[in-house]
């Protein structure tokens, strides 16, 4: 979608209470615009993070969705945006927190999302540059490949939680406790190994000569 | 040389839940979006009515039993072989919801 018509269509469904046909009608047009790609990004990353569920995934979409019917304006077109992928890119986002929400509502957890914590940060390892741009796309999925599944998942969900210099919430770490049957103090092994195991593969096999590029 | 964070190397590969422009045209360059089918196609309005959604079952696709599981297993109870009780579960699941319609 356009730029320009993007914002006439978020501007026509925020005046849903004076034209509500016309509101329903820009719904209609920015769900068929947006909700494959939703759908594909929902779908992929859910099966990454080795949750994937019907429910969870048609809630989700559904979710956010309504919350954009809802709430249309609180998506802002930045003034150095080139095309809608900033529209995109902000849909995944509140995407990714729902799903957060919606497993944080089924275990029935306090409220607040950011549980302040004595959990240490989970950081993310750090590679050499000149490694990190050695790797491809398919060699960092035949690292990850050659990870357990359940490591893979664990991964994948610390690493769509992760915000530099903020504790893991709590109750991602939680849920993947009770997800994979297992500690928090395992967790954080599974992903210290698991880094370390996909850095030693990722400088066996790029083009750069191993080891000296190991951390 | 400077060091890179594993994790944005992953995001750049469009990898995770993309968060800006560049995630997002990696993640559309791996993915054939036009496939998926999303559920209110047809009727996008549909979700208006039906409001929030909550999560209710969070079983996980692997822990589901598919039909043709089904039919095998309930082969193998026919013939007097043990059947687990998670697939026993399903097939009285199934004998119930087919008496309800």
């Amino acid at each position: 979608m356009q730029l320009d018509e993007l914002e006439e269509v978020l501007l026509t469904i925020s005046y849903k209470e004076d034209d509500e046909k016309s509101s329903l009608d820009a719904f209609n047009t920015i769900y068929r615009a947006y909700s494959k790609l939703l759908s594909a990004i929902v779908k992929s990353n859910l099966k990454k993070m080795g949750i994937y569920n019907q429910q969870l995934y048609e809630a989700t979409i559904n979710n956010v969705f309504i919350k954009l019917y809802e709430n249309p304006l609180s998506f802002e077109i930045p003034k150095n945006a080139k095309n809608d992928n900033c529209f995109k890119a902000w849909l995944s986002v509140v995407a990714s927190n729902e799903i957060k929400k919606l497993i944080k509502e089924y275990y029935n957890k306090e409220k607040s999302l950011e549980v302040i914590s004595d959990e240490p940060v989970i950081e993310s390892e750090e590679i050499n540059e000149e490694l990190a741009d050695s790797v491809n796309k398919k060699l960092m999925i035949d690292a990850l490949n050659s990870l357990s599944e359940r490591d893979k998942a664990i991964m994948f969900t610390l690493y769509n939680y992760y915000e530099e210099g903020r504790k893991t919430p709590t109750n991602v770490l939680n849920d993947l406790c009770k997800l994979h049957n297992t500690t928090k103090l395992n967790i954080r092994k599974i992903k210290e190994r698991s880094e370390k195991k996909i850095i030693e593969f990722f400088a066996q096999h790029s083009q750069l000569k191993p080891l000296k590029n190991v951390k | 040389m400077s060091n890179k964070k594993l994790i944005d190397l992953f995001k750049s590969k469009g990898l995770l839940f993309p968060s800006n422009d560049e995630e997002i045209e990696e993640f559309e360059n791996s993915e054939n979006i036009l496939n998926e089918t999303p559920l209110d196609w047809d009727n996008p309005s549909d979700i208006l009515k039906r409001g929030y959604l909550k999560l209710t079952n969070f079983n996980l696709e692997n822990d589901t039993v598919s039909s043709d599981e089904i039919q095998n297993l309930s082969r193998a109870a026919r013939e007097g072989k043990e059947i687990s009780e998670k697939v026993s579960k399903k097939m009285l699941e199934d004998k119930n919801a087919s008496k309800k319609k």
